[in-house]
């Protein structure tokens, strides 16, 4: 007979749909001429601490003896959406305060827009939007040996250029997550337990150019936790998603060429970040 | 008419550069002319009955990116052969952006017989492409590496979280497990190609699947 200790999981007989295992002293028990049987556990609600829904598979006439009984230790892992600030500066319980202070030219934890040193084998510096999300794990003592449970992002961005800003350049719809450097995946060591965090700052590259040109750029995000674990290498989604986006507009003021990249406000409601989503249209108007 | 014109001196330079390589220059870079690499190899492409925009537009299912204006031409000789290696670049400006590898096979004559695409997000590094001198043990004659950036830390980064290889209309997305050690994406680079019965050939990945690097996705180009 199989037995669980808790509604936190239900059991299945195939990998997709197929019967689900009621626990109705019926359909989990298994005569004995059973040789083999797979089935299929579901997480429905999160953990409140590692290892705390048991399934046991007691022999009939047997119950708890050693020699009858079995037992596997679940957790079901979950995020809430993240949140993502935009202004104010890095939590001080974020273990990559400094890497982000390092990065940013004024050496600040200050989010928000402002100039950020060059990337590392770059040469160009640049105008970028820090932000920090995070999100908050249950259960708050995850830690599973070999896994990541990190924030993923995915984005949906446009850029454009030219002295009127509005020549399309570039475009991408791909996953965009950040690199470890940036990530604060240890939900064990923040205080109170269980917040992961990831830094950012999409930017442009203050590169040598003409009078007054311009870089836009127009960027739709979505960030959510994403569990990887040994067994099973390609990212999961623990989270439901929270959207965002960033949308900035720079000019190089020097002439005839120059670096002097700064603001640019021609366009209205432009060098924001947000909850939701912006037009990717170089004047921000709906397409 | 113009195409006609790039043809012959494309021809000329490939001249050039047999004879530079019998100085012993172990790869040889030119710019056709004027390191316009990307409008040439367009013109080359209307000549060969392909779409021009392939060889000034980077495209990847949605993603795209204007080719910079680097880019080199060099030769490679495949069984008494010669072929022309036209490698075109996505430098990025924004992080996130894109760096991409554009490798493109063109006959001695200039006519364009395949290329082989990939990329990676900026956020993670750059990708480079190298020529060899003559061909590793697998075979593979041309490799696109992933350069990782360096932390703050002083490490060097590897993780490049994924990649994508567009050949023969068939875009083919890797995933790569997060890590802060080199894997066979740094020691074998991201694709190893060799040339052959003039096309490219992927080596690595194998696009079968063999040798058990499957990709994440695999979606349909258009050629």
């Amino acid at each position: 007979m199989l037995t669980k200790n808790s509604d936190n999981v239900r059991v299945f007989d195939a990998p997709s749909g197929g019967n689900e295992i009621t626990f109705n002293g019926s359909d989990n028990v298994f005569p004995a001429s059973t040789q083999e049987t797979d089935l299929y556990v579901e997480g429905a609600m999160y953990s409140s601490s590692m290892g705390d829904v048991t399934l046991t598979l007691t022999a009939d006439g047997e119950s708890g003896g050693s020699g009858g009984a079995d037992t596997v230790n679940f957790t079901v892992v979950w995020a809430d959406a993240p949140d993502v600030a935009f202004s104010g500066t890095v939590s001080a319980d974020n273990d990559k305060i400094d890497t982000y202070v390092e990065w940013t030219e004024a050496n600040t934890d200050a989010l928000g827009m402002q100039k950020f040193n060059p990337d590392e084998g770059e040469t160009d510096p640049t105008w970028g939007y820090g932000y920090q999300s995070r999100a908050y794990v249950f259960p708050p003592d995850f830690n599973y040996p070999g896994s990541n449970l990190e924030i993923g992002r995915y984005w949906v961005a446009s850029f454009y250029a030219g002295t009127s800003g509005s020549v399309p350049t570039e475009s991408y719809d791909e996953d965009d997550t950040s690199s470890p450097e940036f990530q604060d995946s240890t939900p064990t060591d923040s205080n109170p337990q269980g917040w992961i965090y990831d830094l950012d700052a999409p930017r442009m590259q203050r590169y040598e150019a003409g009078v007054l040109e311009i870089q836009r750029m127009r960027a739709n995000f979505e960030t959510y936790a994403q569990l990887t674990v040994p067994e099973s290498p390609d990212p999961v989604r623990a989270s439901y998603i929270t959207p965002f986006f960033v949308r900035m507009s720079i000019r190089q003021l020097d002439a005839p060429t120059g670096t002097n990249w700064s603001p640019v406000n021609d366009v209205s409601n432009d060098n924001v970040a947000g909850y939701g989503t912006t037009p990717l249209t170089w004047d921000l108007k709906q397409p | 008419m113009d195409a006609l014109i790039l043809i012959s001196i494309l021809a000329v330079s490939f001249s050039a550069v047999i004879d530079a390589s019998d100085k012993q220059a172990p790869r040889l870079e030119w710019y056709v002319p004027d390191r316009q690499v990307s409008e040439t190899l367009a013109k080359l492409a209307v000549a060969s009955g392909k779409n021009p925009e392939a060889y000034r537009i980077y495209r990847r299912e949605r993603n795209w990116s204007a080719f910079s204006d680097k880019g080199f031409v060099t030769t490679i000789d495949v069984r008494g052969a010669t072929y022309a290696i036209a490698v075109q670049e996505v430098v990025p400006r924004s992080v996130p952006g894109m760096s991409a590898q554009q490798v493109v096979l063109l006959s001695e004559k200039g006519e364009i017989l395949d290329r082989v695409q990939c990329d990676i997000n900026s956020r993670y590094g750059r990708t480079k492409t190298e020529i060899l001198p003559k061909p590793e043990a697998d075979g593979a004659q041309i490799i696109i590496r992933f350069v990782g950036r360096k932390l703050p830390s002083g490490k060097q980064a590897w993780w490049h979280n994924q990649h994508t290889i567009v050949h023969e209309g068939k875009s083919r997305t890797y995933y790569q497990k997060n890590t802060d050690k080199p894997d066979i994406w740094d020691e074998k680079g991201l694709c190893r190609i060799k040339v052959a019965d003039r096309k490219l050939v992927v080596l690595f990945p194998d696009p079968s699947g063999k040798g058990g690097i499957t990709p994440l996705r695999v979606t349909d180009e258009k050629p």
